[in-house]
C-alpha cells in the first residue's frame, strides 16, 4: 500500500503587485511512494521539490490535484503524529538548548513526558550532539543544526520522514554519519522521503529516484533503471573488423567508435546489443571481453534535463 | 493539551522580555514605595493620605477617607494602563512574525497541531502574562490600602480583567497587522498610534473630529469609526469611574468583546489561507 500519493498536484504561486507574477511551482504531479523505501526527489533549485513536500504537509495549499499520506486526505492533522520533517534552513529560538529544541517539538508532536526523556538523550546521542545539547542553539553550527533538526524530527518515532537537503553543510563525516542514520531507519521500516541536489548521495542510498524539472515530474524508478537507461559497453575483440562493420551495425547502436581493438557502443535495448555481438560472430570475429560502462546518476539527471529542455 | 504547551512556551518566552521586565520592576517600585510610606494624617481639618508623611490632596472629612483612596486608586489605574499598553504591546508584537519565520513555521505546521491552536496559543500566552503584570500590581496596592487604611474597594479589583480586555483588542490589531507584514515593527507603530491618536480623537469626536464639518454624511462616517473600532478609551474610562464608584457602562465592555472576536477570527482566517 502506499504511504504517499499525489494526484495530479499542481500549485500556483501568485506574488507581486495585484498578484500578476505567476510561478507554477508544481505541475499536475501524480505520484505513489511505497512503504518502506527511502525515495529521493532530485531536481534543480527552483524545480518544485520543497514545493511539494510543503503540499504533503499542508504548509503550503495546493492550486489543484489531492495528495494523501497514510491513507488520509491531505491536510489532515492527526497524521501527522505519524510524521517527521526536517526543513530547509531550518531554525529554531534562539534561546532553546539543543536538548530543549527536541523537548518542544516533542511536546507539540504529543509525546508523553515520560517518553520524552527516555528519547531524547538516545536521538541526541543517535546524531551526535551529546556533548553540545546544553549550549544555546544560537551558537550552533550549520551542521549541528541539521543534526539537532534530525532529532527534532524523529522525534515522534515517525512513519514517514520528510528530509528536504538534510546534508546541506554538513561536513564529509557527518554527511557519512547522517547516512548511516538513514540506513538504520529504513532498516527499521520507516520510509524515507528525501529532497536534495546532491546526485552521487542520493545515488547511494535511494530506492527510487524521481526527477523533478521545472515543477514537472521527468522521470521515476531505481537508481539501476534511471542509469541503465541506454547503456553504454565496451567491447574488445580479437581480429580484425570488417570495413562494412560500422555501417551495418548503425541500425541496432545509439551511438558507437572504434579504436583499436576495442568498440564502445551505447545501444538502447539488450536486443539491440544481442544484434550487434550476433554480427561480430558473423563476421568471425572473436570477442575476449564485453563490460558494461555504467554511468552516473549524474550523467543521466543532465541528459534528462537537456532532453526536457528541448521540449 | 497542545494549546497548553503553547501557551506555557509563550509565557516562558515572555518572561525574558527586558520590556516587560521593566514593566515588572517599574510596578514593584511602586508598589514598594507605596507599602512603605502610604499611611493618613488626622488634623483639625480632618484625614488626608500622606506619602512619606506629606499629604497628598487637601485633607478630607473622615467619612470621606474612602473616596479619596479611590481617588489614588483610580489615578494608579491610569498609570498602569499607559505602562501596560506601551510595554505590552512591544514585548508581544513579536510573538507572530517570529513565529511564521521562514524554516520555523515550517516545523510548526509539520506538527500535529492545527494553525488556529498555534496563533491562539500564542495570543493566550501574551494575554496571560498581561493580565499576571496587572493583577500583580493592582492585587498589592489593593491589599496595602486596605491592610494600612482600611478601605476595601472591591470594585478595584475588575481592573485587571478591563486592562486585559483593552489589551486583548490591541493585541488582536497587533496580530492581524502581524501576520499580514510580518514584523514587529508595523504592528507597534500602528497600534500605538491608534491607542494614543485615532481612540483619543474618536473618543472625543464631539470637541475634535465634528469641528472640521458639520456635514451628517462625515458625522456619520465618524461615527462608523467609532463604533467599529475597539472602544479602548471608554473601556478605560468606564474602568476609572467604576473604581470611583460610579456605575460600570457596559457599552464598551461588550463593543470590545465583540470587535475583539471579529478580529480575532479575522486572524485565524488570513493565517489558516496562507502559504508557507
Ligand atoms: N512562497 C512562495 N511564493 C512565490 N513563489 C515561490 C514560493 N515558494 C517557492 N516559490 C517558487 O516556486 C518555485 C519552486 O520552488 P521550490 O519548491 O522551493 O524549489 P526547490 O525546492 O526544488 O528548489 C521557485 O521558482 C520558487 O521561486
Ligand atoms: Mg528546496
Amino acid at each position: 500500500m502506499p504511504v504517499i500519493e499525489a494526484l495530479e498536484l499542481s500549485k500556483t504561486y501568485t506574488s507581486g503587485f495585484r498578484k500578476h507574477r505567476n510561478v507554477h511551482a508544481v505541475s499536475n504531479l501524480s505520484v505513489s511512494i511505497e512503504s518502506g523505501q527511502i525515495f529521493s526527489l532530485l531536481g534543480p533549485n527552483g524545480a518544485g521539490k520543497t514545493t511539494f513536500i510543503k503540499i504533503l504537509l499542508s504548509i503550503v495549499h495546493p492550486s489543484q490535484g489531492s495528495a494523501s499520506i497514510l491513507g488520509c486526505a491531505v491536510p489532515n492533522v492527526k497524521t501527522r503524529e505519524r510524521v517527521g520533517y526536517l526543513p530547509e534552513n531550518h531554525k529554531y529560538p534562539g534561546y532553546f538548548t539543543g536538548e530543549q529544541v527536541v523537548r518542544f517539538f516533542g511536546e507539540l508532536s504529543k509525546v508523553p513526558k515520560k517518553i520524552l526523556d527516555e528519547r531524547i538523550p538516545d536521538l541526541l546521542h543517535m546524531v551526535g550532539l551529546t556533548e553540545w545539547r546544553s549550549m544555546k542553539v544560537k551558537k550552533y553550527s550549520k551542521g549541528m543544526l541539521q543534526r539537532v533538526g534530525l532529532a527534532q524530527a524523529l522525534i515522534n518515532d515517525p512513519d514517514i520522514l520528510f528530509l528536504d537537503e538534510p546534508t546541506d553543510g554538513v561536513d564529509p563525516v557527518g554527511r557519512k554519519e547522517i547516512r548511516e542514520v538513514l540506513k538504520g531507519l529504513k532498516y527499521q521500516g520507516k520510509t524515507i522521503f528525501l529532497n536534495s541536489h546532491l546526485l552521487s548521495e542520493v545515488e547511494m542510498i535511494s530506492d527510487q529516484v524521481a526527477i523533478l524539472d521545472r515543477g514537472k515530474l521527468v522521470r521515476v524508478g531505481t537508481v539501476e533503471e534511471l542509469t541503465a537507461q541506454g547503456s553504454s559497453f565496451e567491447i574488445a575483440v580479437e581480429g580484425s573488423l570488417p570495413s562494412t562493420f560500422i555501417d551495418e551495425a548503425s541500425a541496432h547502436v545509439l551511438k558507437m567508435c572504434v579504436r583499436g581493438q576495442t568498440i564502445s557502443l551505447q545501444s538502447s535495448t539488450t536486443a539491440d546489443l544481442n544484434a550487434t555481438l550476433d554480427l561480430l560472430r558473423k563476421h568471425g570475429v572473436l570477442i575476449t571481453s564485453m563490460t558494461r560502462v555504467r554511468r552516473s546518476l549524474e550523467d543521466s539527471f543532465i541528459d534528462l534535463l537537456k532532453q526536457g529542455a528541448q521540449h | 493539551m497542545i494549546l497548553f504547551a503553547l501557551v506555557r512556551h509563550t509565557i516562558r518566552e515572555l518572561l525574558f522580555r527586558v520590556t516587560l521586565l521593566i514593566l515588572t520592576g517599574i510596578s514593584t517600585l511602586i508598589i514598594i514605595v507605596i507599602l512603605l510610606s502610604i499611611s493618613s494624617a488626622e488634623s483639625a481639618d480632618g484625614v488626608a493620605i500622606t506619602l512619606f508623611s506629606q499629604p497628598i490632596g487637601l485633607p478630607v472629612p473622615i467619612d470621606q477617607l474612602e473616596q479619596a483612596v479611590h481617588f489614588v486608586q483610580r489615578s494608579l489605574t491610569g498609570g498602569l494602563y499607559t505602562g501596560i499598553v506601551l510595554f505590552g504591546i512591544i514585548a508581544t508584537a513579536g510573538l507572530i512574525p517570529e513565529t511564521m519565520e521562514k524554516g520555523l513555521i515550517d516545523i510548526y505546521l509539520s506538527k500535529p497541531l492545527a494553525r488556529w491552536q498555534l496563533v491562539l496559543g500564542r495570543i493566550l500566552g501574551a494575554v496571560t502574562i498581561i493580565f499576571a503584570n496587572a493583577l500583580y500590581f493592582v492585587g498589592f496596592i489593593w491589599l496595602i490600602f486596605g491592610l494600612k487604611l482600611g478601605i476595601w474597594n472591591l470594585n478595584f479589583l475588575l481592573a485587571p480583567v478591563l486592562l486585559t480586555l483593552v489589551f486583548l483588542c490591541l493585541y488582536t490589531i497587533s496580530v492581524l497587522l502581524g501576520i499580514l507584514v510580518r514584523n514587529a515593527v508595523v504592528p507597534i507603530l500602528c497600534v500605538l498610534f491608534y491607542q494614543v491618536v485615532v481612540a483619543g480623537f474618536l473618543e472625543n469626536r464631539e470637541y475634535s473630529l465634528y469641528l472640521l464639518s458639520e456635514n451628517v454624511v462625515y458625522r456619520t462616517i465618524v461615527d462608523g469609526f467609532y463604533y467599529a473600532l475597539p472602544q479602548t478609551r471608554a473601556l478605560q474610562l468606564s474602568n476609572e469611574q467604576f473604581i470611583v464608584h460610579q456605575s460600570l457602562m457596559w457599552g464598551p465592555v461588550a463593543q470590545s468583546i465583540v470587535v475583539s472576536c471579529v478580529l480575532l477570527g479575522a486572524c485565524l482566517w488570513i493565517f489558516q489561507r496562507k502559504d508557507f
